[in-house]
């Protein structure tokens, strides 16, 4: 299928990028103060490893059809029997694929400290990296869909305010404990606008250990993919949308 | 019924920017026929790269009606399922080996499996790539990525296929394997659109040529209607110790004879009886096709001196 072809070929693209070689550095660094960390390392490692997801999420999502159209495989890919819209989910899905794949690295990693540490691993810890994709997918879409229609640095700060942590004033305070009242309100507003109308982030964190008690880990993780694929979808709608207006 | 593929009337594209406003096509009518070599001649900046992303629909007209493929206004999916497009620019992920990037293009075109590597591979041969094709794009030279995305535009065997300049930055080498490329592609029933100022290339390939300025179209038609009706009678002659130049502007010849040209049998008859007069002789009068480029800087002048 044609989407799929986008998709490998995205794959590919992100793998050939030098990026790919910064992101294999970072888990090298992190494996190392993993190690150096000793009984520190869940909340630590995960921590950061969660943290760096995210943010190559957002970096993935704003660059994502910026790097096509900047060496004009974009336009080229267009004068197939392909739709912009088709396009675009493909390489949705193959940043996705993708941040799976360096997800997958970190889990790995991170069993394998904890192998070495001696600690206790439930399954659940395991696929800590592994279950926050759709999240990731969310937010992915939202930095590619601003991206299209905002500087990309601004799509940039609108997905980082979709992360959780700055969802609730306590965590605001907690990672900027000076900032002016007025600064407060401000990034306070602005997160939580970002969290309705990127609700995937939000109803994952609020709500996801409540939905696992209820449902069981195996329907809450399936409930949130469809979820996070509804709401990529739209985005790739409205990206489409704005794109099929310019002069590609 | 007329077998054309692509037909343009009165079609015209405006560019506006916050400052100016180009009218890069002005009114531009033609058409080419199935099975055609169609050349679309022009200086830089004349509007070709335009017309041609109109045709393809790649950016919208302002004004006119165009039909390709016997459509007023085909899907993408129609569009380009049945024809191929060499931009003007190389439009590649360097990162790539050739043969990716190929794979990549033909999955899009709906090839897979079996076929898509036969395609693949006879593709690859067709530009003479096949040695390089596991090498990343980045380390080709301009010839190599030319003949790469010429490949990528015959994969799928499209019937029509558009190329803006195919042997742009190519030696006289690459630019003449290109052009065999292509009269073997057009052999084969392929209909071919090219963008070219190169005017020596447009004569050897097209038989079908439009020519453009200032995004107007000053001649269109067959090849050979339009320079057959702007045939020369090249007249040579002997004038025995006379300067020749004082007659019409004759040069000198080999053998000791002048020659010159005339535009038709009136013109070579008063001629005659000059160099009668004079006490000479004329040796010879042929028919001579002009050359293209005569004729292009003969369409362009003409219309600027009207
Ligand atoms: N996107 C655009 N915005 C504004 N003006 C444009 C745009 N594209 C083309 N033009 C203008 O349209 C005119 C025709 O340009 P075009 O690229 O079609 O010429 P061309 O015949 O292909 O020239 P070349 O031989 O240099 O490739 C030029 O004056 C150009 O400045
Ligand atoms: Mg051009």
């Amino acid at each position: 299928m044609k989407i799929l072809a986008v998709a490998r070929f995205t794959l590919l693209r992100l793998s050939r990028s030098r990026y790919f070689f910064a992101g294999a550095f970072i888990i090298g660094l992190l494996a190392a103060a993993t190690f150096a960390l000793g009984d520190l390392w869940v909340s630590t490692a995960q921590n950061l490893a969660r943290m760096i997801l995210w943010l190559m999420a957002i970096w993935l999502g704003i660059s994502l059809v910026h790097a096509d159209r900047a060496d004009g495989t974009l336009r080229s890919t267009l004068t197939r029997p392909i739709s912009l819209l088709e396009v675009i989910i493909g390489k949705l899905l193959g940043a996705l694929a993708y941040l799976t794949l360096v997800a997958a690295g970190f889990t790995a990693l991170l069993l394998l400290a904890a192998w070495h540490e001696g600690a206790a691993v439930s399954w659940r810890d395991a696929v800590y990296q592994l279950h926050l994709l759709p999240v990731h997918l969310a937010v992915m879409a939202l930095a590619m869909m601003v991206a299209q229609f905002a500087p990309r640095f601004m799509a940039g700060i609108v997905a980082l305010l979709a992360w959780d942590n700055f969802y609730t004033a306590e965590s605001i305070n907690r990672l900027f404990p000076k900032l002016s009242p007025t600064a407060f309100d401000v990034m306070h507003g602005v997160a939580r606008v970002v969290h309705l109308v990127c609700p995937p982030t939000s109803t994952f964190y609020l709500s996801f250990k409540d939905f696992t008690v209820l449902h069981g880990v195996g329907d809450t993780y399936l409930l949130l993919l469809v979820y996070a694929a509804h709401y990529a979808l739209a985005c790739c709608l409205l990206a489409a949308w704005a794109l099929n207006r310019q002069e590609l | 019924m007329s077998d054309a593929v692509i037909q343009l009337r009165g079609v015209s594209k405006r560019f506006a920017t916050r400052r100016a406003e180009t009218l890069a096509l002005d009114d531009v009518s033609f058409e080419v026929q199935r099975g055609d070599v169609f050349g679309l001649l022009g200086a830089n900046g004349a509007g070709k790269t335009t017309a041609m992303r109109c045709i393809l629909g790649l950016t919208h007209i302002s004004g006119g009606s165009l039909q390709v493929l016997g459509r007023e206004r085909p899907s993408r999916h129609e569009l380009f399922a049945r024809t191929a497009y060499l931009p003007e620019e190389p439009q590649l992920f360097i990162g790539a080996t050739g043969r990716e990037h190929l794979a990549y293009f033909g999955r899009l075109s709906a090839l897979d499996g079996a076929r898509l590597q036969t395609r693949l591979d006879e593709t690859l041969r067709l530009v003479e790539l096949n040695d390089a094709a596991d090498r990343r794009i980045g380390t080709y030279s301009k010839g190599m990525k030319q003949r790469l995305g010429i490949a990528a535009a015959i994969l799928a065997e499209p019937e029509i296929i558009f190329l803006d300049e195919p042997t742009r930055g190519l030696d006289p080498v690459g630019s003449k394997r290109v052009r065999d490329l292509l009269a073997n592609l057009a052999a084969g029933g392929a209909t071919l659109f090219i963008n070219s100022h190169l005017l020596g290339e447009v004569e050897r390939l097209c038989n079908r040529v439009g020519i453009l300025d200032k995004g107007r179209v000053r001649a269109a038609g067959k090849l050979a209607d339009l320079l057959g009706e702007n045939s020369l009678l090249a007249v040579r002659f002997a004038l025995p110790g006379e300067p020749g130049q004082e007659l019409a502007g004759a040069e000198r010849a080999d053998g000791g004879l002048w020659k010159t040209t005339v535009p038709d049998t009136a013109a070579l008859a008063a001629l005659s009886e000059k160099i009668a007069a004079a006490g000479g002789r004329v040796v010879s009068a042929q028919a001579e096709r002009i050359a293209l480029e005569d004729y292009f800087i003969r369409a362009i002048g003409r219309e600027e001196q009207a």
